[in-house]
């Protein structure tokens, strides 16, 4: 039910891309990005129409066979709003929030790579959450809100042991120890609301 | 005594362009400004202060190591618990209400977007300062009178029954933890200022406000210190006193 987190954030890719020319490009420009990323490689349509456990998909339209426009939504269902589309002006691509063409420039590419996994970057990686992982968010919310380490350990079916890590973990990266300055730092980012904070 | 940083024929005022952070401590002791050349003899001698007392506290003040000298240990413990009740004294009147001050300010010169985020931390540090506040209130009702029934049971070889009943309760051990957890709420303080807080209007208010709560931090840092590493260790060495001779 609970996804494994790893602990060194690597972010899971799959390139769903034929060319080796494209597939190698597409993997230089996200290790310039300076993300950590593992990567593997479909290049059988049947083998996509399974989906995959990555965090994200980068799609070469060729793979796509014909009716493109109904092959490609049956994949949208499957990565749901994880996929970047390297297309063509001619197709279809409305359904897809991050598509890259040919005639983008090298900048346009660059920051439409940046914005598909600025989404993780904030999450997992990125320098917006001081390094904390999803998981480690969510143990702080639990904290914040008031529950117990027993009880949060209850709710996200893991050991009191792994909350305890995860807590000792949470300080060293935010330097703030106290349960009442954890909720001050979740609230000021948003992370609970006030109202649900336990008295 | 061997040499110290800060001695009996230093002029007083010497003491504190060497330490300027010593002026609370004078204050504490009921000094005030304005005594032109004198030297601290002179001024310990004027105000009726236990010159050599005076020197312990100053000079540990100074220099966080100067406690292994347990010079502090000879003193009467009346004079350390006045001590200490003038620090507290200090914090509850002086110096809290300038950081509400501080605060009050900062939140009122907020912008809209920084209120609620400003009203966060405004909130921690009243959450904290009734916590410091009950800590030193329960020091000064249940600890320090413990401390003066201990000090007359060891002078008179008097011991009440209801002294003996209160050594079981073993005060001084919560006191380690007490100040544990004041020490991690008031760094946590500065900390999501320095790093979490978003850029606020008024900067300068805010800077003096982490100055002050730097300054605090010390402040009370040396203060723990007295209390743990001087009352603390004179307590227990009573308690072990009466409880032999009890037995």
């Amino acid at each position: 039910m609970h996804k494994v987190y790893k602990n060194n954030h690597k972010i899971e890719v799959t390139l769903a891309i034929e060319q080796y020319l494209l597939r190698s490009g597409i993997q230089f420009i996200i290790r310039q990005l300076g993300l950590d990323a593992n990567f593997h490689y479909i290049t059988d349509i049947e083998e996509l129409n399974k989906g995959t456990n990555d965090d994200f998909l980068i799609l070469h339209h060729k793979i796509i066979q014909k009716p493109k426009a109904i092959n490609l939504k049956k994949i949208e269902e499957f990565y749901r709003g994880k996929i970047l589309l390297i297309g063509n002006e001619t197709m279809h691509a409305e359904l897809f929030d991050n598509v890259i063409y040919p005639s983008d420039k090298e900048l346009d590419i660059i920051q439409k790579i940046e914005q598909f996994f600025s989404g993780i970057k904030d999450k997992e990686t990125g320098e917006k959450n001081e390094g904390i992982s999803t998981r480690e968010i969510d143990i702080l919310k639990h904290v914040a809100l008031g529950y117990s380490n027993k009880e949060i350990a209850d709710k996200l079916f893991i050991s009191i042991n792994t909350v305890i890590t995860h807590r000792k973990n949470l300080t060293e990266k935010l330097g703030i120890k106290t349960i009442s300055g954890l909720t001050v730092y979740a609230l000021m980012n948003n992370l609970i609301d006030a109202g649900d904070v336990k008295p | 005594m061997k040499h110290l940083p800060i001695y009996a024929h230093m002029k007083l005022a010497d003491a504190i362009h060497l330490n300027y952070l010593l002026l609370p401590i004078i204050g504490r002791f009921g000094i005030e400004l304005g005594f032109g050349n004198k030297t601290i003899k002179e001024v310990c001698e004027e105000k009726e202060i236990n010159l050599s007392f005076f020197l312990e506290i100053v000079n540990s003040y100074h220099n966080k190591d100067y406690f292994a000298s347990e010079e502090l240990q000879n003193y009467p413990l009346t004079l350390v618990v006045e001590y200490l009740i003038n620090t507290h004294n200090y914090y509850i009147d002086v110096k809290i209400p300038e950081l509400e001050e501080m605060l009050n300010s900062f939140l009122e010169n907020s912008s809209i977007e920084n209120k609620s985020n400003n009203k966060l931390i405004t909130n921690f540090f009243e959450e904290y300062k009734n916590e410091l506040i009950n800590h030193l209130k329960q020091e000064e009702t249940s600890l320090f009178p413990y401390t003066f029934e201990l000090d007359e049971a060891n002078k008179t070889k008097i011991v009440p029954s209801s002294t003996i009943e209160k050594i079981s309760e073993k005060l001084v051990e919560k006191e380690h933890d007490d100040h544990n957890d004041l020490e991690e709420k008031l760094f946590d303080l500065k900390n999501l200022i320095i790093k979490f807080l978003p850029p606020v209007k008024r900067k300068d208010i805010l800077e003096k406000l982490l100055i002050e709560l730097f300054r605090l931090e010390e402040d009370l840092e040396d203060h723990s210190r007295i209390e743990e590493q001087v009352l603390i260790p004179r307590i227990i060495q009573i308690e072990k006193k009466i409880i032999a001779q009890s037995v």
